[in-house]
Parts: C-alpha cells; sequence; structure tokens
C-alpha cells in the first residue's frame, strides 16, 4: 500500500463540490447554533419558572443524545410531519440545534459572569429590559466566551462527515464514492484528514484574532 | 409663613430585608426638593439599601415610597411588593444613581457610555444625544477624553464619566452611593469639588452617602445619621457635628475623622 502522489494530486479537483457542502454546512450551523444557542440562554434565565424549567430540559436532552441519531431522526421524521427539506437543510438544521444546547451553556457561564452592578447601572439609567440584554449584558458575556465559543464551533465543522449519513455529499461521502469506484482509499481518506486538519488550524487561529480584537475593544 | 411644597422625596415605615438580615427598619423621611443631604454612619446600617430603594434597584418589603408625589410600589394581597411596569419606568426617570464602582459600560467608550441612554430612553437623535454627552462630559472636566474605553482612564475619571452619565437624563434627584470610596486618596478631591459645584446650583436634590465627614459638614443642608436601619439622627450639619444630641452620632464622627 504505497501513497500515490499523482494519484492524489489527480482527486484533488473532485473534492471541491465536496468541501463548497462542508463549509456551507459549517457556516449554517454556526450562525443557527450561535444564535438559538443565545436565544435557549436567555430563555433559561427568564423569571417565568416554566419556561426556564422547559428551556433547560430541551438544553440537557439535546446534549445527551447522539448527533447521529438526531440527524437520522430528523431525516426520517421531519418528512412524515410534512416538513420537506433537503438532506442538506436536515443535516445543517441538526448541527445547528445539537450545538445550540452546547452554546447555550456556554453564552449563560458568559451572562453570569457579568457582574450584577452592570445591570444596576442599566437599570439607573432607565434602560429597558431588551435594551439591557442587548446593549450593555449581551455584548460583555459573549465577549467572555469567544475561546468556548470557538471550540465547539471547531467540533461542529469535525461532525460534517455525519451528514454522509443521510446522503450529504460532503468530503467523507466524497472520499467513499472515489474509493468505491477505484479500490484505492488511502489517498481519498488522507485527504479528507488533510482538509479537516488545515481548516480547523485556520479556523482556531481566526478564533484567536477575534478574541484579540475583543481584547482590544475592552482593554 | 409661604405654604411649603410638598416633599420630592417621601418615605414612610419603610422596611427591607435581605433574606435574615433587615436592613431597614422604618425609616421616615421628607426631602423638599433641591436639598443636599449627606448620609453617614456605620457600614450595615442601611445607607446603600436606603439609595438601592430609592433607584428603585430592589422593591421593600413594607412601608410607603413616594417620589416628586408617585408612588411606584403597590402591596399584593399576599403582602408582596409589585410595581407597575410603566409607573416604575417613569418614576426611575427622575432619579439617577452613581455607584461605588462606577459601574461604566466597559465596552464602549466615554460618550458611548454617556450616549446610551439619551438615546435609548429619551429617543433623542444620535447627533443631539452626542451633544448633550460632549456638554456633560466637559461639564465633568472630560471633554478631551470622549473617545477613551473606561479601562483607559483612572478611577477618578471614571467616576466623573458616570457622573456625567447620570446627569445626562436631567434627573429631578442624584443619589451617590460612597463615590469616592474606591478611589485613590489623590482622586477624591477632583469627585468631591464636582459634587459641591452640582449642590451648590440646587436644581438636583442630592443625597450621598459617605464617609467624608468634612465633605458631609460643609456641602450638605442636613445630615442623616443611620445606625442598625433607622434614620437615629436627623438635622443641619452644625447641629449634629457640633452639639449633636446623639451620643452615637458624636462618637461616629470622632472614631471616623480621628479627632
Amino acid at each position: 500500500m504505497i501513497f500515490d502522489w499523482n494519484y492524489a494530486l489527480g482527486i484533488l479537483p473532485q473534492f471541491a463540490p465536496a468541501l463548497w457542502i462542508t463549509l456551507q454546512a459549517t457556516a449554517a450551523g454556526m450562525l443557527l447554533a450561535l444564535t438559538l444557542g443565545l436565544v435557549l440562554a436567555l430563555l433559561r434565565r427568564c423569571d417565568v419558572a416554566w419556561v426556564s424549567w422547559l428551556t433547560a430540559g430541551v438544553i440537557e436532552f439535546v446534549r445527551s443524545t447522539p448527533l447521529l441519531v438526531q440527524i437520522y431522526f430528523l431525516f426520517y421524521v421531519l418528512p412524515e410531519t410534512g416538513m420537506r427539506l433537503s438532506a442538506f437543510a436536515t443535516g445543517t438544521l441538526a448541527l445547528g440545534v445539537h450545538y445550540a444546547a452546547y452554546c447555550a451553556e456556554v453564552y449563560r457561564a458568559g451572562l453570569d459572569a457579568v457582574p450584577r452592578g452592570q445591570w444596576d447601572a442599566a437599570a439607573a439609567l432607565n434602560l429597558g429590559p431588551l435594551r439591557t440584554l442587548w446593549r450593555i449584558i449581551v455584548p460583555q458575556a459573549v465577549a467572555r466566551v469567544v475561546p468556548a465559543l470557538g471550540n465547539y464551533l471547531v467540533a461542529m465543522f469535525k461532525d460534517t462527515p455525519l451528514l454522509s449519513a443521510i446522503t450529504v455529499v460532503e468530503l467523507l461521502q466524497t472520499a467513499k464514492m472515489i474509493g468505491a469506484e477505484s479500490f484505492r482509499y488511502v489517498e481519498a481518506l488522507t485527504l479528507v484528514g488533510v482538509f479537516f486538519l488545515l481548516l480547523s488550524l485556520g479556523a482556531a487561529a481566526l478564533i484567536r484574532v477575534v478574541e484579540g480584537r475583543l481584547q482590544v475593544a475592552h482593554a | 409663613m409661604p405654604e411649603t411644597p410638598p416633599p420630592i422625596i417621601r418615605l414612610r415605615g419603610l422596611r427591607k430585608s435581605y433574606g435574615n438580615v433587615q436592613v431597614l427598619r422604618g425609616v421616615d423621611l421628607d426631602v423638599p426638593h433641591g436639598q443636599t443631604v449627606s448620609v453617614i454612619g456605620p457600614s450595615g446600617s442601611g445607607k446603600s439599601t436606603l439609595l438601592r430603594l430609592l433607584m428603585l434597584l430592589d422593591a421593600p418589603d413594607a412601608g410607603e415610597l413616594e417620589i416628586d408625589g408617585e408612588s411606584p410600589w403597590t402591596a399584593e394581597p399576599g403582602g408582596r411588593m409589585r410595581a407597575d411596569n410603566a409607573r416604575l419606568r417613569r418614576v426611575r426617570g427622575k432619579v439617577g444613581m452613581v455607584f461605588q464602582h462606577f459601574n461604566l459600560f466597559p465596552h464602549m467608550n466615554a460618550l458611548q457610555n454617556v450616549m446610551e441612554a439619551p438615546v435609548s430612553v429619551l429617543g433623542l437623535k444620535a447627533g443631539e444625544a452626542r451633544e448633550r454627552a460632549l456638554d456633560y462630559l466637559d461639564q465633568v472636566g472630560l471633554a478631551d477624553k470622549a473617545e477613551a474605553m473606561p479601562a483607559q482612564l483612572s478611577g477618578g475619571q471614571k467616576q466623573r464619566v458616570a457622573i456625567a452619565r447620570a446627569l445626562a437624563l436631567q434627573p429631578r434627584i442624584m443619589l451617590f452611593d460612597e463615590v469616592t470610596s474606591a478611589l485613590d486618596p489623590e482622586l477624591v478631591g477632583g469627585v468631591l469639588a464636582l459634587l459641591r459645584g452640582l449642590a451648590q446650583r440646587r436644581t438636583i436634590t442630592m443625597l450621598i452617602v459617605t464617609h467624608h465627614m468634612r465633605f458631609a459638614e460643609r456641602c450638605a443642608d442636613r445630615v442623616l445619621f443611620f445606625e442598625n436601619g433607622v434614620i437615629a439622627e436627623d438635622g443641619p450639619p452644625a447641629e449634629l457635628f457640633h452639639d449633636g444630641v446623639h451620643e452615637r452620632t458624636r462618637r461616629f464622627v470622632e472614631a471616623v475623622t480621628g479627632d
């Protein structure tokens, strides 16, 4: 079993569409996870007890069940409820919701870390509750948890191969198809690994830049 | 004798506990508009709690609290105090507060800190709010620091931004909660001078919780001595500091000033 560099270079272009799909799934899933996660975290803090408990239950449920099961569940059950989504949309939705639950816990820690005095100052300035959250509390909470959010987003990116289970032709699925055609798996699968490695490193660097920016803004 | 106008602050039997600790045990107080009142007393005697209740940050357990003739709280059948939201916001709009630890918004520069409430609460246009904010920053001597982030300011500068921020809403009552306690000694003078200037204008009712006895004596029309959650003594500074009838006040002042 020898790694054939020429062959690897030859199949490289075939990965372009898959790479694009993977990046799209990551970006859309990330957007959903970041926004839904924040909404969940805020509902978790709601003064109305049953809202808070219900949200806590949803978060716990999503965190405690495997992502792959959630992906299958949405893929096979959503159509039965009349919601017809593409495999890509279903998979992205599952990724986003799953990681939203994790992001919610991260946001919660960030919200808890904003000093009480900030709430007092906002109330003393007569800012309304939504204004207080949006302008005063949330920006400070988010700035504190960018690194933790970043870790989950890299983790989500690395979970995109699970979408191959519901026919989304992302990187892993492409590698399997190439392998099935040519009976050579080494090059294709290695390339998939390299793609993930490079992109994860890139994402981590990007997160550090964002983190640095935020720290400068707060200095 | 001219008829006295109704007081801008009126408290009757005000009580407040945190957990099992009774912090205020029945406070009665009338403050006419424009008066400058110093609030002194040992720590834990309820001074800061009084200000929190006046700012409507916390609800009283019992008693009456009226600001400018309006009472934001009504007792529910169970005895808990409940605020009507619109009235709470309206009454809050008449009161401003400056905190011991400044509580500036760290992600906004000085100008944005001062502009935030005029824009979002009073609905001023950005340009108008900016002008007003710059004017108040100028009044506290920080026009040149408008673009500075809070972390780049000294404690005294932060506190002056916080004062400008509260003044920018043009409240009728200003509450100062130990505003110099977190400052380095050399920065205290500037902030106290600012308060003195405000007090002299007589346009704002001021309640100042402070440990600076000389400041309390010189700048206030009236001094309240708090002890064990009640106002133990209440009078003009000269009376309280020199021929106080209340033994505890005299001893407290002596202990604090080291005379």
